[in-house]
């Protein structure tokens, strides 16, 4: 049987000349077919930047809204809308798949390996990702923006309540979405515990791979929770089930009860949802973690410390989701048990902050633009900590919840954090995705408008919880005394908006006339640069053997230099993976060989494949028949519509095209 | 260098079985040494895990309800313990039929492969058939999807996993096709192995069900103490089981 | 169009104190820059101005946190700071390659640890202090969240026509009454959240949540609904009034008598008739004292409304109209009645003024719209109302500042 798997190359004495590459790789039929997780990864950051600014823009609406009291710039609805709309476009398409972006460009490189382990499923999850995001916002063309708020806490979203189809859009979407991130996260798993370079045991693993890793895990154990839930919610609002509602309610108002619970959709959204936030706080701890090392010239602090601490926020991760329900009144045993555990969480977390200090503690600090947005985090994030110790205080979260406090709280988490990472990321590896370098000037004018933007916008949000100012209200009066924080707010939020401009100016000046970058213009440590940049299709004309953390600068400075590493062996089910008899190939013969320019040979990659965006297509079709009118046909008891139907039909063809194709 | 020699030993060895051919092990085809698919079914089957998890939760919270509303029917009521006893057992036999089919195909014996396969196929399309007899008595007997929450949990679980050997079915049979077509050589029993980790997953998982849903009366349940409680529990005890498991 | 009176409150500035010692934190804050000159403008619904002793065990424990986080910021941001500008690079020597330090990363692990145990063994003794203070309460209030507004139930006061005295958006509670809010609602979530008497809970359908603290000081404090519950949720605001018990008492007994009625009206011998223009209201608003007896209330009534509206009674003295959204005179009231839909997205209240093709019934003139605000203010004690409250209470009442 043909399979899904990666062709294989022939083996012949461990080497061997292969077949050349045939496919074009030129114009938008080589976009659409790509199987390189170098162009997925471009695929990736490029739409989920496009979200991020028209999220971005449903928030600066949003602000303008809030500017004074009893604003009249957006009705209630429109207002719902937009907060709805925001938080989940940031959430889902964009911090995610910023952070996929990375892992698609990055990390086969960082582990030394031509592709991820299943390419043709790569394809397959972006472009699945963007059938999710079209679909949520073909919701404003269909004047049918979702308005339940992000977390859609039933029994709101029922059918009785939001009889529209605001919600479908919604649940549908990130239906769709979850299938992409799961699909992506098995591949992921994949290919960081089995394709890594020879001589790389997994406490060799550059740490942004690390953070990747265990991310896929979250996204693997929490995204059925939510899945199921939104499949339950569905069966409320389609077939009359009430899952989520302890009433049934007729038309008229009339109610019944119904033995359903809404809390349940609380438990099952959360125990995805708390775990999704660490989804989004990972990738850029990982970003962080490779940043900071490369512009002190020195390794990370505690390596060993670092990773454990990723894998104990991430197990702590599951066990606190509770702690979004603290005014649910589920009772006194239950809130100080998930008091404790969040507190726990503080813990780890505190260790990663220091270690990135202590990092950078007797370095030689360049304060590069990347640089600077590491730094950034490191401070930015604290703040979003210790307000996040301050919640896990019971009787102290009975006030800041659902207040603009936790507003801040969080936007200190993901905006201080993730997004101050991710842009961190893009400065750092821009020249290996495209062999120039983002101007340096712009790029620093851009951080600190930010940076200051960014305080101004969110740090009065805490002052506005503390008086009481609650989320989710389209308006307020004089009497609350909430004017002049929310002007504050506002003035930040536009300013956070000049710095993106800046960015943006500084990527259309660099395609324009960006200076050439060289292979590691950094001097960087990790396997990524080994290859030039950007580099070829094929990642590495030999693969590196790797022999140390930070095997660039082994090569470089010698080992002796490098010092003691504190090897740790990790054993996972039985499996050692840190272990391992490593090779130590002489390294320079080794660089030589890597940097011969030499067009004379033929690397074997996986044929380009049109079947993956083929299914994605369907499902995108199949959610799309639920959302659209057109005409039901009858299959057995049950009609399904026909756009679904020839959907579900076009996504079967192409998962058999897919499985029955040769393989290269 | 003209020609050089690129080595490709290390990054995409995947199938197990070329790697046998060519007589290469001191470089393993992977890091870990277990192939990229076989790596993926088990990081699908931890997914799955949850999957079913959240949905037995939620029957768990909810199988009460009809007793704590008045509305029947019941559970006591409508269990017919005697006939999904027999249709378990029919899927667990598939599951020692699975077995012989990979033990066939790693002996090269094609014919063995296929009337395993078939035969696996059939227990499960028995099993469907079964569950599909089940659901139809019981909504004669008034349990529909919306009839009370016991319904609806119960409809909703016990359907997704007869979704489960549904597709497992049409993978069985997928793999006899190929199987007639081309021939699966013995190094292709990793596809048959892959299914199989699929098709008693599928069937561990129907233990469990078949334990809780069918087995453990909802008395026993309440005792844990409120319903909230009991929720709150099973939810948290849930997550921790598959997280010491997995972890 | 958006049709709102300025606020009644709009001149108060209210408390400067509270707020303006929980901002410590703005001074921490250098890096942001702000001038903080007026930063303490203060709100009805501050958080750190307690005014009963559970607010005041909240905010002693908040202080706690906060001064703790504080440090540990300062901390932190100074080893920061510090780092970055010691360690800047000055020559291209590569500095020394330390991979780690076992030891000090034990201790950065371990005095977090030991830090957070000082924090959860307060807030552990206080979830348990409030969870068994529910237990003892004894002035029951019955709340009924609805889609936007508040209805209030006293089931031991005994009201009209067999009913317990019931109220919509402000309720009133006796001074020094250890009060228990239980909290339902019979259609989607809302959360009942009073800050400086208490933290919120939220109204769970299906589920029936309490909240208790001890009346001490007298004041109007001001609630909101803080879970998210659809259209109108920035609009379902309510009052709880403190008020000495006399007041209130007063307020009962004024609550069980049929309002003073002008000449004109008939009367029968204990229930007076609302005026012609008050028929299609009756359907769905109470009065007692007045024919006006048909809505339903509590746990099973309509959802959507239907019969089911605020109960009117003594509505002239309540300081605002639609859960926040105008305050209570008779021009607001007009314009109540004329725009109602305007006025609020989203209310279930036909409007019956507009004619049918802007959408509303055409069913009461502009004549009887006056008549009607006329008649809903004069719903008062025949001895006025009860004097008025400060509003966030009086600052000087001393409070314990421990557990």
């Amino acid at each position: 049987m043909a399979s899904i798997l990666y062709p294989q190359p022939q083996l012949q004495g461990g080497t061997q000349t292969v077949a050349r590459p045939r496919h074009s790789t030129r114009g938008l039929w080589s976009w659409l077919t790509t199987v390189d997780h170098k162009r997925i990864g471009i695929l990736y950051g490029v739409s989920a930047f496009a979200f991020f600014l028209l999220a971005g823009l449903e928030a600066l609406v949003i602000r303008m809204q809030l500017v004074r009291p009893e604003n009249s710039l957006v009705g209630e609805q429109r207002y719902n809308e937009l907060f709805t709309m925001h938080g989940t476009t940031m959430i889902f398409l964009a911090v995610m798949p910023l952070g996929s972006a990375f892992f698609n460009y990055i990390v086969p490189l960082q582990l030394g390996a031509r592709d991820v382990a299943f390419p043709r499923l790569n394809a397959f999850s972006f472009w699945t990702f963007l059938a999710g995001g079209l679909i949520l916002n073909l919701s404003w063309l269909a004047n049918a923006a979702p308005d339940q708020g992000w977390y859609g806490y039933a029994p709101l979203t029922s059918k009785f309540f939001s009889p529209g189809d605001n919600v479908d859009y919604w649940a549908l979407g990130l239906q769709v979405l979850g299938i992409a991130s799961l699909a992506a996260s098995f591949n992921f798993i994949v290919t960081i515990f089995n394709m890594r370079a020879p001589g790389m045991t997994m406490m060799r693993l550059p740490i942004f791979c690390w953070s990747t890793l265990i991310v896929s895990v979250l996204i693997v154990m929490a995204f059925p929770a939510i899945t199921i839930a939104l499949a339950l919610l569905s069966f409320d609002r389609f077939t009359g089930t009430s899952f989520f509602a302890a009433f049934n309610v007729a038309a008229d108002g009339a109610i019944v009860a119904s033995g359903g619970d809404p809390l349940l959709w609380q438990h099952l959204f959360w125990v995805f949802g708390h775990p999704e936030v660490y989804i989004l706080i990972l990738p850029a701890f990982g970003i962080v973690s490779e940043i900071i090392p490369v512009f002190s010239r020195k390794p990370l602090f505690g390596y060993a410390v670092m990773v454990y601490a990723i894998a104990a926020i991430a197990f702590l991760g599951f066990g606190v989701w509770v702690h979004h329900m603290f005014t649910t009144g589920l009772g006194p045993t239950p809130d100080a048990i998930f008091s404790g555990s969040t507190m726990l969480i503080a813990i780890p977390t505190g260790v990663k902050i220091l270690n990135w200090t202590a990092t950078m503690w007797g370095g030689s600090l360049k304060f590069t633009t990347a640089m600077l947005f590491a730094i950034g985090l490191v401070s930015q994030f604290t703040i979003g900590g210790l307000s996040g110790v301050m919640h896990a205080v019971v009787p102290v979260d009975t006030h800041h919840q659902d207040t603009y406090f936790v507003v801040a709280h969080f936007h200190y988490v993901l905006f201080g954090g993730s997004i101050f990472a991710l842009f961190g990321g893009i400065y750092y590896w821009w020249p290996k995705f495209t062999g120039k370098l983002l101007d340096e000037g712009l790029g620093k004018i851009h951080f600190w408008i930010q940076f200051v933007g960014f305080n101004l916008a969110f740090f009065p949000m805490h002052f506005l919880g503390l008086q009481g100012m609650p989320r989710r209200y389209s308006g307020y009066g004089r009497e609350s005394g909430w004017w002049l924080w929310n002007a504050v707010s506002t003035a930040g939020a536009f300013l956070i908006a000049l710095g993106i401009l800046v960015f943006l100016l500084n990527v259309a000046r660099t395609f324009a006339k960006g200076e050439r970058a060289g292979d590691n213009p950094w001097d960087a440590a990790t396997p990524e640069w080994m290859t030039s940049s950007p580099p070829p299709v094929y990642n590495f004309r030999q693969i590196p053997t790797i022999s140390h953390r930070d095997p660039l600068w082994v090569e470089k400075y010698g080992a002796e230099a490098h010092g003691d590493e504190q090897e740790l062996d990790v054993t996972i089910a039985g499996v050692t993976l840190a272990k391992g008899e490593v090779p130590d190939e002489a390294p320079v013969e080794q660089a030589e060989t890597r940097v011969q320019a030499d067009d004379e040979f033929d690397i074997h990659l996986p044929n380009p494949s049109y079947y993956p965006l083929l299914a994605s297509i369907g499902i995108g079709m199949a959610a799309l028949g639920l959302l659209v009118a057109n005409p039901a046909l009858p299959i057995g008891a049950i009609e399904l519509p026909s756009l679904t139907l020839a959907g579900l039909l076009v996504m079967v063809t192409g998962i058999y095209g897919w499985s029955f194709e040769p393989a290269g | 260098m003209a020609t050089t020699a690129i080595d490709v030993r290390t990054a995409h060895g995947a199938g197990g079985g070329h790697v046998e051919e060519h007589g290469h092990s001191e470089h393993p085809p992977t890091s870990t040494g277990m192939d990229h698919r076989k790596l993926l079914m088990w990081a699908f089957l931890t997914s799955d895990t949850m999957f079913f998890g959240s949905l037995i939760a939620t029957y768990l919270t909810y199988r009460g309800r009809a007793e704590d509303l008045g509305e029947g029917p019941y559970p006591s009521e409508i269990f017919d313990i005697p006939f999904t006893s027999v249709s378990a057992f029919v899927l667990l036999m598939s599951s020692l039929t699975m077995v012989l089919a990979l033990a066939a195909i790693q002996k090269g014996n094609q014919r063995g492969l296929r009337i395993w396969l078939l035969a696996t196929a059939l227990l499960g399309s028995m099993f469907v058939g079964g569950q599909y007899f089940e659901f139809t008595e019981f909504v004669h007997e008034g349990l529909g999807l919306t009839t009370n929450m016991f319904g609806s949990s119960f409809y909703v679980l016990t359907g997704f996993h007869g979704a489960h050997v549904t597709i497992g079915v049409i993978w069985l049979l997928t793999l006899v096709f190929v199987s007639l077509r081309g021939g699966t050589t013995q190094g292709d029993s990793l596809d048959v192995e892959i299914a199989g980790l699929y098709w008693h997953f599928v069937d561990i998982v129907w233990i469990v069900i078949f334990t809780l849903v069918y087995l453990i009366p909802y008395e026993e349940v309440a005792d844990v103490g409120a319903s909230e409680a009991a929720h709150l529990i099973s939810t948290f005890g849930r997550e921790l089981s598959v997280i010491n498991g997995l972890w | 169009m958006r049709l709102r009176a300025p606020g009644r409150f709009s001149g108060r500035s209210g408390r400067r104190g509270g707020v303006a010692r929980a901002f410590p934190l703005v001074a921490l804050l250098a890096v942001v820059g702000l001038v903080l000159a007026g930063c303490g403008e203060a709100s009805p619904y501050s958080q750190i101005t307690p005014r009963t002793e559970k607010a005041s065990d909240i905010q002693w424990l908040y202080e706690l946190i906060f001064w703790l986080a504080a440090l540990v910021f300062v901390g932190v941001q100074a080893f920061i700071i510090y780092t970055v500008l010691r360690w800047r690079r000055r020559n291209e020597d590569r500095p020394e390659q330390i991979h780690g330090n076992r030891r000090l990363e034990l201790a950065w692990t371990i005095i977090p640890a030991v830090v957070l145990l000082a924090i959860f063994i307060p807030t552990a003794q206080v979830i348990f202090d409030h969870a068994a203070a529910e237990e003892e309460a004894d002035f029951v209030v019955d709340v009924y969240a609805k889609q936007w507004w508040w209805e209030f139930h006293y089931p031991d006061i005994p009201g009209v026509n067999e009913k317990p005295v019931i109220t919509a958006n402000e309720v009133r509670i006796p001074q020094g009454a250890d009060v228990v809010f239980n909290l339902r609602s019979n259609n989607v979530y809302h959360a009942f959240y009073v800050p400086q008497l208490s933290g919120k809970n939220d109204v769970v359908p299906g589920h029936n949540n309490k909240m208790q603290f001890v009346a001490d000081t007298p004041g109007e404090y001001f609630g909101e609904c803080t879970e998210y519950c659809g259209i109108a949720h920035a609009w379902m605001r309510f009052k709880v009034i403190v008020e000495p018990e006399e007041n209130f008492n007063a307020w009962v007994a004024a609550y069980r008598q049929p309002p003073p009625v002008a000449d004109a009206r008939p009367e029968t011998a204990d229930v007076v008739e609302a005026p012609a223009s008050f028929g299609t209201c009756l359907a769905c608003h109470n009065i007692s004292g007045t024919n006006a007896v048909a809505a339903q209330d509590g746990y099973q009534a309509n959802v959507l409304s239907q019969g089911a509206a605020p109960n009117l009674t003594l509505l002239g003295c309540r300081d605002h109209i639609g859960a926040g959204v105008l305050e209570n005179n008779r021009d607001n009231l007009i314009q109540w009645l004329k725009n109602t839909k305007e006025v609020k997205s989203g209310t279930y209240m036909p409007n019956y003024y507009q004619p049918a093709e802007q959408g509303g019934l055409g069913a009461i003139n502009d004549q009887q719209v006056e008549e009607l605000a006329d008649y809903l203010l004069s719903l008062k004690p025949a001895g006025g109302c009860p004097p008025e409250q400060p509003v966030g209470g009086t600052a000087d009442v001393s409070l314990s500042d421990a557990p």
